[in-house]
C-alpha cells in the first residue's frame, strides 16, 4: 500500500511537473533498505611458524555482525580465500551476493604484531579502503578492532567504536566479607582487567574525555568519596570530600570540571568542581533531590535527574544562568539521562507499566521511543559514535550487560561476568 | 466547421501526446526511483528528517557521470550513502530506450531527494 501511494505521489509530481517549473525533475525518495550489508572477512593471511593468539578476521567479523548493519559470509562458503589483490576473483563474490570483501595479513614485527587489511567494493571492483596497524603481543585483539573501525567508517561514514573500553562494576555479596570490583574490558567484553578491589562498594564509574582515567565512588572509608584513578599507571586520587553524599561523578566535556551530588548543605544538590583550581561551584538549589548530572556536548550545561515536580524527571540546568528546564514529560519516571554525541538524543531509564526500559527521547521532535524489552533495565550508556547503548539488566536471574542500538533493531549480550555486574560505562575513543 | 474539427483533433492529439509523455516520464521516474531505493543504504546515524537532494547528470545510455550535492540537512555519512546508492547503481539502463527528446527534455539532468520517512528514529 505503502508503495502504491509513494508511486502514485511520483507519478503526480511527474505529472504537475510542466506546471509548476521549467526546471528540472525531482524524484523524491522517502525510504531504503535496512538489511545487513553482506561482506566476507577472509582468515588474514600469517607466515609465522606459531598459531596467532586472535583469529584477527573472526574479530573483524564479530565486531561488523554486532553492529547489526553487517552480515558475514560463512568461511566455509567462500570459493576461494585470496591474500592478495590479484588474487581477487570479483566474479566469485558477485557470484555469493557478497558486496564487500576484506582481506589482510598479520605481520611480525620486533615488538609485536602489524595487521595490514584492504577492503574491496565488489561492484565496482575497486579498493575503497586499506591500512595498517602495529601493536605489541598483547594487542592484536585492539589490531583487529581497529580494522573493524576503519571498515565501518568506510562502509557507513560514522566512525567506528569497537576500538572502544566499557568500565563496569561487578559484586559478589554472597562471599564474606562481600567482594566489589572496579573492572575495564573492551567494548566487546573480552580482556576484562581488574581496575580495584575491595570488600566496600564501588559505585558510578566515569570516564575522563581522555580515557585515561576514571572518576568513581568508594565506600572504602565506610564514607561515600570519589576517587580518580589512572588506568596508565594505577595512580589514585581522592577527590576533596565533603560531609554526606558524595556520589555520581561525571567528566566535563573539557576535562577539567567534574559535576557531583553532594549533599553537604541538606539535600542532594548537583555541584561542579574545577580539577585544576579546586573551585566548587553549587548547580541547583532545590528542596527536590538533583541527582545522576551527566554534560551537555558543549559542556554549557547540565542534565540531571530530580523528583522536585513529584516524580523523578529529566531536567537540564544551564550553567552560567542556573535556568533549569524540564526534559521529560512522558511517564511518571524518567532518570538516568545522557545526551548522544550530537546533542540530539537523551538516552535514559523511562518506567512504563512497572518495567524499567532503555528508551531515547528525541530532542528535536520530541518523540520518546523504548529501546529495550526487558524489564529490569538500568544505567544506560551510550557508545562515543551515538550507534549503541551499553546498559545493565536481569535475564533468567542474572544480572548481566547488554547492548542496544540507538534505534533499538539489534542486541546483544556482552560475555558473562561472574557476580552482579552493572554501571557500564562506554569510554570515549581512544587515542 | 472543418477547421473547428482540426483545431480540435489538433487539441486531442497534442493532449494525447502530453499524456504519453508524461507516462513515459512518469514510468521512467519510477524505474530510477526504486533503482535508487533498493540500494540506498541508510547509515546508523540517520534519521527521519534529514534532508540531502543531489542534482544527478547523465548521458543518452542511462550512465551517470557526475552527481552533485544541492541541499543538506544531513549527516556526513548520511550524504555518503546517498552518493553511495548512486554509484552503485551507475548506470540508468533502461533510460536509453526513452525517446530522445523525453531523455533530453527530463533525464539529462534531474534531481533526487532524500528524505527518510520509515526509520523508527
Amino acid at each position: 500500500m505503502r508503495k502504491i501511494k509513494q508511486q502514485l505521489g511520483l507519478i503526480l509530481l511527474v505529472l504537475m511537473a510542466p506546471l509548476t517549473m521549467a526546471s528540472e525533475l525531482v524524484i523524491e525518495i522517502t525510504s531504503g533498505v535496512d538489511d545487513p550489508v553482506p561482506v566476507a572477512i577472509v582468515p588474514f593471511d600469517w607466515a609465522g611458524n606459531k598459531a596467532l593468539p586472535e583469529d584477527v578476521a573472526l574479530v573483524v567479523e564479530s565486531d561488523l555482525e554486532r553492529s547489526g548493519q553487517f552480515k558475514a559470509l560463512k568461511r566455509g562458503a567462500m570459493l576461494s580465500r585470496p591474500r592478495n589483490e590479484e588474487t581477487v576473483y570479483y566474479r566469485d563474490w558477485r557470484y555469493l551476493a557478497t558486496e564487500y570483501l576484506v582481506i589482510g595479513q598479520v605481520l611480525a614485527t620486533e615488538k609485536g604484531f602489524t595487521v595490514e587489511y584492504q577492503l574491496f567494493d565488489i561492484e565496482s571492483e575497486q579498493i575503497i579502503s586499506s591500512g595498517a596497524f602495529t601493536g605489541g603481543r598483547d594487542n592484536l585483539r585492539s589490531l583487529a578492532h581497529s580494522v573493524s573501525d576503519a571498515v565501518y567508517e568506510a562502509l557507513t561514514g560514522l566512525r567506528g567504536a569497537f576500538r572502544t573500553r566499557v568500565a563496569y562494576v561487578a559484586a559478589d555479596r554472597k562471599v564474606n566479607p562481600s567482594s566489589y570490583q572496579l573492572l575495564v574490558a573492551d567494548a566487546d567484553g573480552f580482556n576484562p582487567k581488574v581496575i580495584l578491589k575491595s570488600k566496600y562498594p564501588i559505585m558510578s564509574p566515569n570516564w575522563s574525555r581522555d580515557a585515561n582515567q576514571l572518576a568513581y565512588v568508594s565506600f572504602e572509608t565506610q564514607r561515600p568519596a570519589i576517587y580518580l584513578q589512572d588506568l596508565r599507571t594505577g595512580e589514585r586520587k581522592r577527590v576533596k570530600s565533603f560531609k554526606g553524599l558524595n556520589g555520581a561523578p561525571a567528566w566535563s566535556p573539557d576535562g577539567k570540571r567534574l559535576a557531583l551530588v553532594l549533599s553537604k548543605d541538606g539535600n542532594a544538590e548537583i555541584y561542579v568542581l574545577g580539577l585544576e583550581d579546586g573551585k566548587l561551584q553549587r548547580i541547583t538549589n532545590h528542596y527536590g533531590i538533583d541527582t545522576e548530572p551527566s554534560w551537555s556536548v558543549d559542556g554549557k550545561s547540565i542534565i540531571f535527574t530530580s523528583d522536585r515536580g513529584g516524580k523523578p524527571q529529566i531536567y537540564q540546568v544551564e550553567l552560567a544562568s542556573k535556568w533549569v528546564e524540564r526534559l521529560t514529560f512522558e511517564g511518571d519516571y524518567n532518570a538516568r539521562g545522557s545526551l548522544t554525541y550530537d546533542g540530539r538524543f537523551l538516552v535514559l531509564v523511562s518506567r512504563h507499566d512497572g518495567r524499567f526500559h532503555i528508551a531515547v527521547q528525541d530532542l528535536q521532535r520530541g518523540t520518546m521511543t523504548k529501546l529495550t524489552r526487558s524489564s529490569l533495565d538500568e544505567s544506560p550508556s551510550v557508545a562515543p559514535n551515538g550507534s549503541m547503548v551499553l546498559y545493565a539488566t536481569e535475564v533468567n536471574g542474572k544480572d548481566i550487560l547488554a547492548a542496544v542500538s540507538i534505534d533499538g533493531q539489534v542486541t546483544y549480550q556482552l560475555p558473562a561476568a561472574s557476580g552482579v555486574v552493572r554501571e557500564p560505562a562506554w569510554s570515549p575513543y581512544l587515542n | 466547421m472543418d477547421n473547428e474539427l482540426a483545431s480540435s483533433l489538433d487539441d486531442e492529439m497534442a493532449y494525447q501526446e502530453s499524456v504519453t509523455t508524461a507516462e513515459a516520464v512518469g514510468s521512467a521516474s519510477t524505474y530510477i526511483h526504486d533503482e535508487i531505493e533498493k540500494r540506498w543504504k541508510r547509515p546508523a546515524d540517520a534519521r527521519n528528517g534529514m534532508y540531502v537532494e543531489i542534482m544527478i547528470r547523465l548521458v543518452p545510455t542511462g550512465e551517470v557521470i557526475s552527481v552533485e550535492v544541492v541541499a543538506k540537512d544531513a549527516t556526513d555519512a548520511m550524504v555518503a550513502s546517498v552518493k553511495n546508492a548512486v554509484r552503485k547503481v551507475g548506470r540508468f539502463d533502461k533510460l536509453s530506450e526513452l525517446d530522445t527528446v523525453i531523455f533530453d527534455a527530463n533525464f539529462r539532468k534531474f534531481r533526487l531527494r532524500f528524505r527518510p520517512e520509515d526509520l523508527r528514529l
